[in-house]
């Protein structure tokens, strides 16, 4: 199954770092995430930078990407660095 | 508004002079890194060696310090960097800066080498040296206790007092870090400045910028970077994403993951360490934070020190992080180059080319060997000397990873490769911040480089790097950069067509932004989500528009260059570490683009029509 894990300020609206689900696909994976948190959470997630393994979705090159078992999808609010 | 006061201040004799700055230094340089950078080229030679007592330092203002302009309470230091040979800068907040500019002056230029540890006091415009033989060899924030209350005060530790290559410079508890200017002020025997006064500042157009002021505070406050991360999570906020994204350092800049980075995240370090946040004067952001160590109240560490101290050494231990980080602190060091030459011995060991008690997994005698390094005994002698140095001395040729002598940030170049272009023609050597900060672009912004020609990265590294020198200049924090994009980008969906789009226009804007680089001066407009042109020109009475200000950043980059020229830093220097190389950074590849936007020839040098045309 792939995990959805959390980051930054998401973690308080799921209060857990990381959740595993039957999602196969992004809009599967925020599904899940409104069914179990609620539509403020799935607003937050929306505006995450989702990475999956150690690739930006936006990055790869299938057009509508299928999540495998192995996967772990990572969901960032904006975060700063210095 | 008048012109800036300088005092040039002789060591050797204790005497000190104003020193005037021609008006049209003021409106080319303004201030900082830039007009330090003309001063020096001016009046000190490149081929000395870094600790001759004929060296200059500069420590000085910009024109919004003291303005109450936010997060505007910074000083720069330049002069030679004891690592590299050729220019060195380096910025630090604390309330040195803004005390500096009450007590009279916006810079000090100190010459000469004192006989015996002193100690200078700006005093409302006067100036008294005072013996510091009782301050030598006190570490940085026991030295401040000792300073008289009221002042802002600078000190170094007793690695600048021993002449360690990166010994940094403290106000508070905020850092000059990097370019080992502590060992340059440690070397003319300059302990400590500290400076009040009850001078205003008072900007020259007061209504109109303290509206801007009121506008520009609410940007940051309504800025999800820096009005909710950077207070919650510090700098330290990145830690996982770069974990994940690979931008972490790893065992030296050896390896791509690092998988235990949620034990060193802002996320770990806020729920197990952190106390409470704090900032620096005028600044609305506050994004230190506070943590006890050994049952004190002490400062937790940044970004570049946890990726250095932690994933660079395999060391997922964030409590020893802050010890090390507290340690170094109070000694004076700075913990990037700390960090890399520590990697760098670690590897040695595993090598079997050399033996520092430590190794990767092995931190037992990591704390005595940062004591060691701190006042030069022992092993830690050879380790004071940087990265470099050990691998020139052990023969192991490409490992240290440094550009120029100075040793990269916690950004590995392999994966974010045009920070590893802004590494390797940075004047002062590897920085992030010098070198353009463009993993803003490469990971951590809803913008990115992504897909872009090597040629559009190379344009956007120039843009990053003019804009951070212009924004350094001003005297303002380069964190305030992070609020440029408006907070709307962040709400949208960031998988979505929308953000896609702005990603493909932004990758494709690359020739227009190369043609305002070369032509700023169409740039006649201040834009209200890039204050900073704005505020100069309310503060001083400047004329001042964007164009301006990113041609006085070009400008600054540009006689930096110059400078390390002459001190026979030339194209050999930009450079990265073999490793980097062969681990995938196309710096060969970037170099003739960037070369030809900055208007330099092949070889790196900056054509006489450029020279001309920015008038250095």
């Amino acid at each position: 199954m792939p995990v959805l894990k959390y980051y930054g300020p998401l973690c308080d609206l799921t209060g857990c770092k990381s959740d595993y689900t039957a999602a196969t696909s992004l809009q599967e994976a925020r599904n899940f995430i409104r069914q179990k948190y609620g539509e403020e959470t799935l607003r937050m997630a929306r505006g995450c930078t989702v990475i999956v393994n150690d690739k930006n979705y936006n990055h790869l090159r299938q057009k509508k990407p299928r999540f495998k078992d192995e996967d772990t999808i990572h969901f960032f609010p904006p975060l700063a660095g210095g | 508004m008048e012109l800036p006061r300088y005092l040039w201040i002789d060591l050797e004799n204790q005497t000190a002079h104003e020193y005037p700055i021609p008006r049209d230094y003021w409106e080319k340089y303004l201030g900082g890194k830039s007009l330090a950078a003309r001063l020096l080229l001016d009046h000190m030679s490149p081929e000395l060696g870094a600790f001759h007592p004929e060296n200059l330092v500069i420590i000085n203002t910009g024109p919004l310090v003291g303005t109450g302009a936010p997060c505007s309470s910074r000083f720069n230091v330049s002069g030679k960097n004891a690592l590299t040979g050729g220019i060195a800068s380096s910025n630090c907040g604390g309330n040195f800066g803004l005390k500096l500019r009450q007590a009279g002056f916006e810079g000090l230029i100190i010459s000469g080498k004192a006989e015996s540890p002193v100690h200078i006091l700006l005093d409302n415009g006067k100036i008294h040296f005072q013996p510091a033989q009782e301050l030598w060899g006190l570490e940085t924030d026991t030295t401040q206790k000792k300073l008289p209350d009221g002042f802002g005060h600078l000190v170094i530790g007793p690695a600048g007092e021993n002449g360690v290559l990166y010994s940094s410079i403290f106000s508070q508890e905020r850092v000059a870090a990097r370019c080992g200017l502590g060992a340059i002020l440690g070397s003319k025997r300059l302990k400590a400045i500290s400076a009040r006064g009850d001078r205003k500042i008072r900007p020259a157009h007061p209504d109109k910028f303290r509206g801007l002021q009121k506008k520009w505070v609410k940007v940051l406050l309504e800025n999800p970077m820096t009005g909710e991360s950077l207070p919650r999570f510090g700098t330290m906020g990145f830690i996982a994403k770069a974990g994940v994204l690979n931008i972490l350092p790893v065992k030296n800049f050896s390896q791509k993951h690092f998988s235990d980075y949620e034990s060193i995240s802002g996320e770990y370090y806020a729920e197990k360490f952190l106390e409470k946040n704090y900032g620096c004067p005028t600044c609305p952001i506050r994004c230190g934070r506070r943590q006890i160590i050994d049952g004190k109240d002490r400062k937790g560490p940044e970004y570049e020190t946890v990726g250095l101290f932690g994933s660079n050494l395999l060391n997922s231990d964030l409590e020893l992080i802050s010890q090390w980080n507290t340690l170094a602190d109070r000694l004076g060091l700075d913990t990037i180059t700390l960090g890399a030459t520590l990697g760098v011995a670690m590897e040695l060991k595993e090598k079997g080319l050399a033996d520092f008690g430590i190794g990767f997994g092995d931190f037992s005698g990591v704390e005595t060997l940062i004591k060691d390094i701190a006042f030069m005994r022992g092993k830690g002698k050879e380790l004071a000397q940087g990265s470099r140095w050990l691998e020139e001395k052990y023969g192991a040729e490409g490992i240290a990873p440094h550009s120029k002598g100075m040793e990269y940030a916690a950004y590995d170049p392999a994966t974010t490769k045009s920070l590893g272009l802004g590494y390797a023609t940075a004047n002062r050597g590897a920085c992030h911040l010098n070198g353009g900060y463009m993993v803003f672009l490469e990971g951590l912004g809803p913008l990115e480089v992504e897909g872009s020609t090597l040629k559009a990265k190379a344009t956007f590294t120039v843009l990053m790097q003019n804009l951070m020198e212009a924004i350094s200049i001003t005297g303002n924090c380069l964190f305030t950069s992070l609020a440029l994009l408006p907070p709307f980008i962040y709400r949208l969906d960031q998988s979505g067509s929308l953000i896609r789009f702005l990603n493909r226009l932004f990758a494709r804007s690359a020739p227009l932004i190369a043609f305002f680089l070369n032509y700023p001066h169409f740039l006649r407009v201040n834009l209200s989500l890039v204050p900073y042109s704005l505020a100069v020109k309310y503060a001083t009475g400047l004329k001042m528009n964007l164009g301006r200000l990113l041609e006085i950043g070009e400008r600054s980059f540009n006689i930096e260059r110059q400078y390390n020229m002459r001190a026979g830093i030339n194209s050999k220097g930009d450079e990265l570490s073999q490793r980097a190389i062969h681990r995938g950074n196309p710096l060969h590849r970037f170099l003739p683009y960037y070369y030809k936007i900055r208007g330099w020839d092949d070889n790196g040098i900056p054509l006489e029509k450029k020279k001309k045309k920015l008038e250095v």
